[in-house]
């Protein structure tokens, strides 16, 4: 069975042999916070926690990203007609995106445009 | 009765390290009080404006590139209504909807910019730029943008300094209104930051802006989200009906908040020992929402008082009228 994150985090605070207040010092996350990701009661973890946790353990912060469920399987959906394949390739959750629910007729025409956007700039 | 939940908010140890971020951001960018200089804060986020999106030019290269058939499947200009706001980590290429309110711009730029200095939001980016097997799951999205809006919200009054000024002044809707002028915000993002990061005994609860009527006839306001003070929840049980109904007292203040005609009155609280506690109610319509502040009745005066009369255009920003 996979481990959950408060799970992996136990692990590897206690294989490095440290103390809950010792990585308290370290990150500045109070011990009463780890604690709570150690027993899975946050269930929603910040992103700038999991990343300080990655550096204290010296782990990739994706590993810990990854262990709390930040991400899913992307929808299969057909690839773009233009562009090289990383332009293909790029989603709109790349992007630090403010909108309403967008169709997936408008991601498709929001991704080209701001393809287009990128094109025009090289030109400038 | 249906109660609603008290709007989400990030615990102490997930706001700090976006407190101290900003701190370095303002400390960065010059900026001695308020209002926050927006233009300093692009530059020292490294961010470059894309400017006005040209929906001609690009329906024209659609056309050119063979792409007609997305200019059927969406409609570009809709589109581009949705969208407010949008940060591209590879090149710092932010945009914000022109057209927006300027208080509204501002706090796009603010979230946009707190999203361009935030390497752990920086990373998340890259790994589903780089892994299109996966993308971000919606709770993560949420939590990304919460926190983008926590940042905007302490760019904009400048962390802690809010707090300083509040100090001396009295517990409400006067001084909220002050300090929206001061910082240059709405009395929406005002309050709630007033009421998050004050310390006073106080809770904010946002109404539909007009009321609903029930089968029999019976008019109901619907209540958006409240949120308590941290010391309001110390006091008083938070939960708040999600309709509010005549025989309710505090239907009559949200009833009687008309725009630039805001109302006040007297409620009875009880708290957690089950005292009953006199408590102001404050109304406030701003045109999208009914604002209401409720504190408990002072019993001593203040120092300072604050000469500040409410009244709002229709651009939703206050007007001196006296101090």
């Amino acid at each position: 069975m996979a481990s959950t994150l408060g799970e992996e985090l136990k692990r590897l605070r206690e294989s490095r042999g440290m103390t809950l207040r010792q990585v308290e010092e370290e990150s500045g996350i109070s011990n009463g916070y780890i604690t709570q990701l150690e027993n899975d009661k946050i269930r929603e973890p910040s992103p700038n926690i999991l990343h300080k946790l990655s550096l204290v353990y010296k782990v990739p912060y994706e590993q810990l990203m990854k262990s709390a469920g930040y991400f899913v399987p992307a929808r299969d959906k057909k690839m773009h007609s233009v562009g090289s394949k990383k332009e293909k390739e790029r989603s709109l959750a790349s992007y630090a995106l403010s909108a309403a629910k967008l169709t997936e007729e408008e991601e498709e025409a929001l991704i080209d445009y701001l393809r287009f956007l990128r094109f025009k700039k090289k030109k400038k | 009765m249906s109660y609603r939940r008290k709007v989400q908010t990030l615990l102490p140890d997930e706001r700090r390290p976006i407190e101290e971020r900003v701190k370095l951001l303002l400390k960065a960018a010059g900026v001695k009080g308020p209002p926050t200089p927006t233009q300093s804060i692009v530059d020292c986020a490294q961010m470059v404006h894309v400017g006005e999106i040209d929906l001609e030019d690009f329906k024209e290269s659609l056309v050119q590139r063979g792409l007609r058939r997305l200019l059927e499947l969406a409609d570009v200009s809709q589109l581009w209504r949705k969208v407010k706001g949008f940060f591209r980590y590879d090149d710092r290429v932010f945009y914000v909807d022109p057209t927006l309110h300027p208080h509204q711009k501002n706090h796009h730029t603010f979230h946009e910019a707190y999203h361009a200095i935030d390497p752990a939001h920086e990373i998340v980016s890259e790994v589903i730029h780089l892994d299109t097997a996966q993308t971000l799951s919606p709770w993560a999205k949420r939590k990304m943008e919460r926190e983008a809006n926590l940042g905007a919200s302490l760019i904009r009054f400048q962390v802690d300094q809010l707090q300083k000024e509040a100090r001396d002044l009295p517990n409400s809707l006067e001084t909220v209104c002050y300090f929206a002028e001061k910082f240059e915000s709405s009395i929406h993002g005002a309050l709630r930051h007033y009421v998050e990061y004050h310390g006073n005994v106080c809770v904010m609860l946002v109404f539909n802006p007009t009321a609903d009527v029930t089968m029999s006839g019976e008019p109901y306001y619907t209540l958006r989200y409240y949120l308590p003070s941290p010391r309001f929840e110390s006091c008083f049980e938070s939960s708040w009906p999600e309709r509010l109904y005549p025989d309710d007292k505090l239907f009559s203040i949200v009833n009687s908040a008309l725009p630039n005609q805001p109302s006040c009155d007297e409620i009875v609280l009880a708290d957690l020992s089950g005292n009953r506690v006199v408590c102001v109610a404050q109304g406030f319509h701003n045109h999208y929402d009914i604002l209401i502040l409720v504190f408990p009745k002072p019993s001593t005066q203040l120092r300072k008082r604050l000469l500040f009369r409410i009244t709002t255009d229709r651009t939703n920003a206050p007007t001196k009228l006296a101090r």
